[in-house]
Formats: structure tokens, sequence, C-alpha cells
């Protein structure tokens, strides 16, 4: 039974590296700018998801303003680059640290908030964000927004094919797995789980619930505005509608929430599965039945919540799929009561 | 060990705890009795500090704990278990557990190994998989307790946690506490059942809407004409007088 398990488990393993072995070649075949499109927008949204997943996946603390972090990261290497020629390379880690700083100042005010009520105040302070790209134009020059000059070069984080950013976006995309996997199996990762399970017991038993969450959003918003450069640097071109609107916020949170809420697979599996779907959808009925794809696509999105609630993975995983697990034990049989007290 | 000096704690206008006041010595079990809203839970909560209390003053080991916040006193050694059993429901029994040993061992791994150690001290190890939401009540208190224990309490106080319990579970979790004790740790008990609280206690505490009527042995407590009447009934003295 147990040799089962673990030639099960490394069957998975296998599965595993063969999807991600697909993902990192498949790019190398493929010459039609628009499948690589779509390999860049997966690993964009999936990484995006998985950042997404860190403080509102196992923290529980569901934010609506990943897309202030995103806007943050993009218009900060862009400004940097366009006024003083820093290159993005440096310019998306300033864009980080800022990001993170907004997140750390965030979270003290808002983390006395809980659930729904915290979910509200990010979604205000996402939604403001917005506005004030809008609004201050000496910055961010408003509606209008930023160009990056096409100028392919290693230090401009140009090129003039699209198979440098598959690859850019690949790397973002392991990384942030990389990083969920270790979170999910350390210290923060228990101290996380510990707080959204139930915040007084984790008091009880000494988990410092207020610094483990702002540890959480300071990783999860840095890594939101190094994907927001990544995002500028591949469209060359960002105005608040693109990079700081509140829709961003929703769609990663469905990606991962879809994949599985609080796992370390689950939302890139989200954006893996969903990107794709809408792609396919608009391509080939944007134009004939227009407004048909989101129909369809809504449609999707509710049956995989329905059948599905703890999102696709999380529901996989329910069901024994596991990877990143050691094999479950032979549950004993469950005593009754009375033969544990008997014992005594 | 545990100082309580002059405690009281107001809601609204509404007084909770009355100058409270009293001491815990090193491996002592403390009983604290009372009806129903005497202000138990409220005394406990302030203690492991969950409430801050404007007037007294709270010492444990003669530190002064009163405006301290619940992890800095649970790292200085002092836990308490929920009345409600708390169980971090969607994660497995073992990881419950863990989460405790954490805030003591610096690794993972270690922190497992004190999982297991104290799985088996309750009871719980063949149970370590399932999710803590599938346990039944009385697993439940014991898991309040495994996760308490992991964090390696010098004082620990347990909040009802027989509540609930049928007589085989309670003839169980009696073992369990005098295991705790002779482990070596100062227990501070709320109970509602009084031939536990008699049989397992030191001495005990009796409060009533918010003050403290008496303290003492056990014995002295079930003769106190005070607390018969608030607490134990006419018939507690007839039946045992």
């Amino acid at each position: 039974m147990k040799q089962l398990i673990d030639t099960l488990q490394s069957k998975q393993a296998i599965v595993l590296l063969i999807v991600f072995l697909t993902l990192a070649i498949a790019p190398l075949f493929i010459k039609n700018d628009f499948y690589l499109d779509g390999f860049i927008l997966i690993f964009l949204w999936g990484a995006f998801a998985s950042a997404w997943n860190i403080l509102s996946g196992y923290a529980g603390m569901v934010s609506l303003c990943h897309n202030a972090f995103f806007g943050i990261g993009a218009y900060t290497s862009t400004l940097l680059f366009l006024h003083y020629g820093l290159t993005p390379w440096l310019g998306m880690f300033v864009g980080g640290l800022l990001a993170a700083c907004v997140g750390l100042a965030l979270g003290v005010v808002c983390f006395r908030l809980r659930s729904h009520y915290f979910a509200l105040a990010t979604l205000a302070f996402g939604e403001v964000s917005h506005i004030v790209a809008m609004t201050w134009r000496s910055l961010t020059e408003g509606a209008e927004g930023l160009a990056l000059p096409i100028q392919p070069s290693l230090y401009n984080v140009s090129f003039s094919g699209k198979l440098p950013y598959v690859y850019m976006g690949l790397f973002l995309f392991l990384a942030l797995i990389a990083v969920s996997y270790a979170i999910e199996h350390s210290r923060l990762g228990y101290y996380l789980t510990a707080f959204r399970e139930n915040e007084d017991a984790a008091r009880a038993l000494g988990v410092k619930t207020g610094r483990v969450r702002l540890l959480a959003m300071a990783i999860s918003s840095f890594a939101s505005a190094i994907i927001g450069t990544f995002y500028a640097q591949y469209f060359v071109y960002i105005d608040p509608s693109s990079v700081i609107r509140i829709q961003i916020s929703i769609q990663v949170a469905l990606f991962a929430i879809v994949g599985g809420l609080g796992t370390v697979l689950g939302p890139a599996i989200g954006a893996i599965i969903f990107i794709p779907i809408t792609i396919l959808l608009r391509a080939k009925l944007g134009t004939t039945l227009p407004g048909l794809h989101m129909v369809i696509y809504g449609a999707i999105l509710i049956l995989v919540l329905l059948y599905m609630p703890k999102g696709i993975y999380g529901t996989l995983k329910q069901r024994g799929f596991k990877i990143f697990e050691k094999p479950r034990k032979n549950l004993a049989p469950l005593r009754s009561e009375i033969e544990v007290s008997s014992r005594q | 060990m545990l100082e309580v000096n002059d405690v009281s704690k107001w809601f609204g206008g509404n007084a909770v705890l009355r100058n409270i006041g009293f001491t815990i010595d090193k491996g002592e079990v403390v009983g604290l009795i009372g009806p129903n809203g005497a202000g138990k839970t409220t005394l406990f909560n302030v203690i492991a500090g969950f409430y801050r209390t404007k007037t007294g003053f709270v010492k444990f080991n003669n530190k002064d704990t009163t405006r301290l916040n619940p992890e800095t006193i649970c790292a200085l050694g002092l836990c308490r278990t929920f009345q409600i059993a708390k169980p971090f429901g969607n994660i497995p029994v073992k990881k419950n557990v863990v989460i405790g040993a954490l805030s003591r061992e610096k690794s993972l791994r270690k922190a497992e190994n004190k999982a297991e150690e104290v799985l088996d001290f309750v009871g719980l190890r063949e149970k370590e998989d399932l999710l803590g939401k599938n346990l039944t009540t009385a697993d439940r208190k014991k898991l309040e307790i495994a996760r308490g224990l992991a964090t390696s309490p010098k004082l620990f106080l347990l909040d009802e946690v027989m509540a609930g319990l049928n007589p085989n579970e309670l003839q169980a979790m009696m073992q369990l506490i005098r295991n705790m004790v002779d482990s070596g740790i100062t227990l501070f008990v709320i109970e509602h059942i009084m031939a536990v609280i008699m049989k397992l206690s030191h001495r005990v505490i009796v409060l009533n809407y918010g003050e403290m009527i008496a303290e003492g042995e056990p014995a002295e407590i079930s003769r106190d004409p005070n607390c018969i009447k608030a607490y134990l009934g006419e018939e507690y003295l007839v039946a045992h007088g």
C-alpha cells in the first residue's frame, strides 16, 4: 500500500515536471506570436496570482488593492527610466520596495479590520489609487499614459522578439511558486495559517499575528510590483486603466480562488487553465458574437466554483492528489472514546 | 509564580471583576469555581493578556504582565485553553500542535518531534492526520491541551476542559491532568464538576458576581456557608454534611 502511494507520488511529480518542461521548451518551437503572447500572459498572471495568494490565501486577508502594488511597480520603473535613465533591472526593485512600504503602511492601518471589512477597505484603496494615477498628471501623464521607447538592449530590458519575455515570465512564474512553497513549509506559513483559522487561538499559542501578516503583506506587494514592471517592459505602454484599474485585483483573486486558495500550485493552475480559455474565447467569438465569450467564461467559473468549492487544485488535493506533501500514513480506524478511556 | 493584585474589570457600567487578589505557587493545582457569569473566564482573559485592566496588576514570575499581549505572555511560559475549543479546523491535528511547538523550537523538524511527543502524551497520536474540525468534543478538548502543552507552559490555565465529556472521557481527562501535574506544570483550572475540582485541586478560589467570596482547601470550601449559598446549593450541604 505504502509503495503504491509512493509510486503515485512520483507519478504526480513526473506529471508536474512534464508540465513545467513543456512550458519551458514549447515556446522555442512556437513561431506564432499569438501563442507566445498566451504563454507570457499565463506566466504573468500565474505569478501575480501566486503573489496575491501569499497574503490573501495563506493568511485569509482578501486584498482588493493589489492593482495599486502592480501599478506602483509599473510606474516606478518606467518613470525612473524615462526621467533618469535608470535601468528597469534596478527600477523594478525600487518599485518593489516602494510597493512594500505602501503595503506595510496600509497593513498597519487596515489589519485591525477583519474579513469583509478588510476587503472593503482595500477595495477603497485600490479605487483611490486609480483615481490618484488618473489625476496626478504632472507625474503620471494621467489617462494619456506613458510609453517606453523601443530601443532593444539588455540595459533597457527591451527585446525585439517575444522569446526573452517568455523566459523572463517563466522565471517569475517559477520563482513565485518556489517562494510559495518555501513559505508554506516554514514558520511563516504555519503562523499565517494559524491566524487564518483562528486568531485568538493563534495568539494564545504565542503567534505574533500582527507581525507575520505584515511580513506576508511586504512579500506579496513587493512581488506584485516586480510583476508590474515586467508588464510595463513587455507592453511598453502603461496607463492607469491598464495597470491600476480595480479589475486587475479582481482577476488575480479569481485565478487564485478558482485554482485553490492557500495552496502552492493553485493560483498558477488557475492561470494556466483560465488564461487560454479567455484568449481562445475572445479570439473565436470576440468578433462574431461580441460579449458571448464573457458569458461562457462566467458560466465556466460558476461551474468550477459550484463543483470544486476549494478550487481546482484545492479539490484535487483534498481527493488525495499530492505533490508537495509526504504520503499520508494509513489512518488507524477511529477508536471509540470508550476504548481510549478503558486503557487508562 | 502568579500574583493577581486588586484586579477589577468593567464592561461599560458592569463590574465583571472586583478587586480580585490571590497568588498561585509553583507546583500547585488551583481550582476556580463559581456560578455562570461569575467572571471566571474574564479573569482568565485578564491573566492571559486578552483583556486589559485599568486597576491592579498581574505578575507572572515576578514580571508585571498586566500590559503585555497574549503572544508575549505565552512566550514567558503562561498558556491558556479556551472554554469553547478553537481548533485550527482546516489543517491536520499534528499541524495544529506544531504551531504551538514553534513558539519554543527553532526548526520545523524539532517542532514536529515535540508535537509528536505531546500527541502521544495526550493520546491523540493516532488521529494526527485528521482535520481539526473533524474531531469529537472530547478530542477537541485534548487538542486544546496538546497545543498548549506544546508551548511548554510553566503555568497552564485550563478553562472547563471537562465540560461535555461522558464519564469514561472524564476519567481519561482526570488522568491526563494528573500526568501534567506530575510533569511539573502548575495548573489553574476552571471547572463546574465539583467531584473533579475537589479531587484535583490543592486550593479552590470561589467567584460570585465578580467578587472573590472564598479561598481555601477544597474541604474548607465545601463547608463554607457563603459558597454553599452562592454556588454549591443547600443540597450539597445535606448530601456531604
